[in-house]
C-alpha cells in the first residue's frame, strides 16, 4: 500500500497518467461515434469494442507514463534498493494502475451511455469491469516494467502488451456486448468465468515474471 | 560525533564461528562484464567492522560498477557477495537491509517533497516515519527547513544531502558512497566526513569511491586502487 500511496501522491501532483488515459479514451470514443452510425442495432455490437479498445490503448499510454515517472531521477532504483519484496512492489503498482483506470472508466462509461443511449445493468457491469481492469493492470504493469529501460519503450510496450491481453479483451468485449444487448445470462456467466480464469493465470504468472525483470 | 546517529542501535559485528573474524562484507571471485569489456575481474575483497575504504581509479575503471554490484542494483556475472554472514543469492532482501547507497543519481521522486520521499523510504525500510521527527541528521544536513520543498526544486547539492539521509534511514551496517563529494560544498563535505567517522566508530563500514586524488577522508580510511578489474593498495 505504501507503493500505491506514493503513486497516488505522484498522480495528484503531476496529473499525467489519468489525464493521458482519459483524454485518449474520450477522443477514441468521439471518433468512433463519428465513424459509426450509432443506430440501436450497431451500438450494441460496436460500443463494447470501442470501450475496451479505448481503455486498453489508453492504459498503454498511462502505464508507460507512470513508469517513466518512476525512472526519472532513479526513484525506481531507490525503491529496488530497499528490502521490499518484488511481488509487493508489483502489486502496489497494480493497485494504483487499477484505481487510475477505474477512475477513468467512471467518467468514460457515463459519456458512452449519453452518446450511445445505452441501458447498462450496473452490478454485472461492475463485475466485468473489475475483472477486465485487473487483467489490464496486471499485464500492463509487467510489460511497462520490461520496457522501461529500453530505448523503444513506446513501441515495445504495445507490441508486448496487446498479444497477451487479447484473450481477456475478447472476453470483456463479449461480456459487455451481452450486457448492452440484454442477452441471456448463461452466455454471460461463461464469458465471465473465462475472464476470471485469465485473471487467475495473470495473477500467478505476472508477479513471478516481474521479479525476474527487475533483477538485473 | 556519535550523536549524529542517535536512533541507530550499536552495531554488533558479525563474528564468523569458523574464522572468528569480524567480517561484514566478503566478496569472492567477483566478475562483471559489459559486452566484451571485463570491468571487474575475479575481485577479492573483505570488509571488517569499523573499517573504511576509499576506492580510487580513473574514469571507467569500474568503481561505480563495483558499488552497484555490492548494493544489488547490478547482478555479477560470477562470484559471491556475503554481507553479515548472508549470501546475496541466499537472501538479497536481507543484504539490501544492511546496505545504504549514495550514488550519482539521488534515487528520489522529484515531484514529492523531501519529507514525503523520506517517509516513503522509511516505510519501505520498515522504519516508523515518526522517527524522522527525531532524526538530527536532517538538521546537520540543513534539511529541517526544506522538508516541505519538492525535490525537483532543490539544487543538486541539496538533493545529494537528501540522498545521504535516505541511505541512513534504516541504520545500515555498510555505507556505500559513489563520489559523494560531487555537488557538495565545503561545509556539507565536512559534515559528511564527520558522519563517516561516527559511522566507523559505531562499528559500521564505509566503502566510497572518488576520482579526486587529493581528497582525504581521514586516517581511518584505507586507500585502494581499482585497475584492470582488481583492487590493489594505492602504493
Amino acid at each position: 500500500m505504501t507503493i500505491a500511496w506514493k503513486d497516488f501522491l505522484l498522480e495528484i501532483r503531476s496529473k499525467e497518467v489519468v489525464l493521458a488515459v482519459l483524454v485518449f479514451s474520450l477522443l477514441s470514443i468521439v471518433v468512433f461515434n463519428i465513424a459509426f452510425d450509432p443506430t440501436p442495432r450497431t451500438v450494441a455490437m460496436v460500443a463494447p469494442g470501442i470501450l475496451w479498445v479505448a481503455l486498453a490503448f489508453g492504459g498503454i499510454l498511462g502505464l508507460s507514463r507512470a513508469f517513466a515517472l518512476e525512472v526519472e531521477n532513479g526513484g525506481f532504483t531507490g525503491t529496488l534498493l530497499t528490502p521490499i519484496a518484488r511481488d509487493a512492489f508489483f502489486f502496489g503498482k497494480v493497485i494504483s494502475s487499477f484505481v487510475f483506470m477505474a477512475f477513468v472508466e467512471l467518467i468514460l462509461v457515463p459519456v458512452m451511455v449519453i452518446l450511445f443511449d445505452l441501458n447498462i445493468p450496473v452490478f454485472l457491469f461492475i463485475i466485468v469491469s473489475a475483472l477486465a481492469l485487473l487483467a489490464v493492470s496486471l499485464v500492463g504493469t509487467l510489460f511497462a516494467a520490461m520496457a522501461i529501460n529500453t530505448r523503444a519503450r513506446e513501441i515495445l510496450m504495445p507490441v508486448l502488451f496487446l498479444p497477451v491481453i487479447i484473450p481477456a479483451l475478447l472476453a470483456s468485449v463479449e461480456c459487455t456486448e451481452i450486457l448492452f444487448s440484454g442477452q441471456s445470462s448463461i452466455n454471460l456467466s461463461k464469458w465471465i468465468g473465462l475472464l476470471a480464469v485469465f485473471d487467475a493465470v495473470y495473477l500467478i504468472v505476472t508477479p513471478f515474471c516481474f521479479g525476474l525483470v527487475v533483477s538485473d | 560525533m556519535a550523536g549524529l546517529l542517535p536512533l541507530c542501535p550499536p552495531r554488533r559485528c558479525y563474528i564468523s564461528m569458523k574464522t572468528k573474524s569480524q567480517c561484514l562484507v566478503k566478496v569472492s571471485g567477483l566478475s562483471k562484464s559489459y559486452g566484451r569489456r571485463r570491468v571487474l575481474n575475479q575481485l577479492e575483497f573483505e570488509v571488517e567492522c569499523g573499517s573504511g575504504f576509499v576506492i580510487r581509479g580513473s574514469n571507467g575503471s569500474g568503481k561505480t560498477t563495483f558499488l552497484e554490484t555490492l548494493s544489488t542494483i547490478s547482478r555479477p556475472d560470477e562470484g559471491s557477495i556475503v554481507v553479515c554472514g548472508v549470501s546475496l543469492k541466499e537472501d538479497s532482501a536481507f543484504v539490501r537491509s544492511k546496505i545504504g547507497l549514495v550514488a550519482h543519481s539521488s534515487y528520489l521522486y522529484p515531484q514529492l517533497t523531501v519529507k514525503e520521499n523520506l517517509v516513503f523510504f522509511s516505510r519501505l525500510n520498515q522504519v516508523p516515519p515518526q522517527a524522522l521527527d527525531e532524526n538530527i541528521l536532517l538538521s546537520q544536513m540543513g534539511l529541517d527547513t526544506r522538508l516541505n520543498q519538492r525535490v525537483s526544486t532543490l539544487s543538486h547539492g541539496f538533493q545529494k544531502r537528501v540522498s545521504i539521509v535516505r541511505s541512513m534511514l534504516h541504520c545500515p551496517k555498510v555505507l556505500l558512497l559513489d563520489e559523494p563529494e560531487t555537488g557538495l560544498d565545503e561545509e556539507t563535505l565536512s559534515v559528511l566526513k564527520g558522519l563517516i567517522k561516527a559511522f566507523l566508530s559505531d562499528g559500521g563500514s564505509v566503502i566510497l569511491t572518488t576520482h579526486l586524488e587529493k581528497l582525504d577522508y581521514g586516517s581511518k580510511m584505507e586507500n585502494l586502487f581499482l585497475k584492470n578489474g582488481k583492487l590493489m593498495p594505492l602504493s
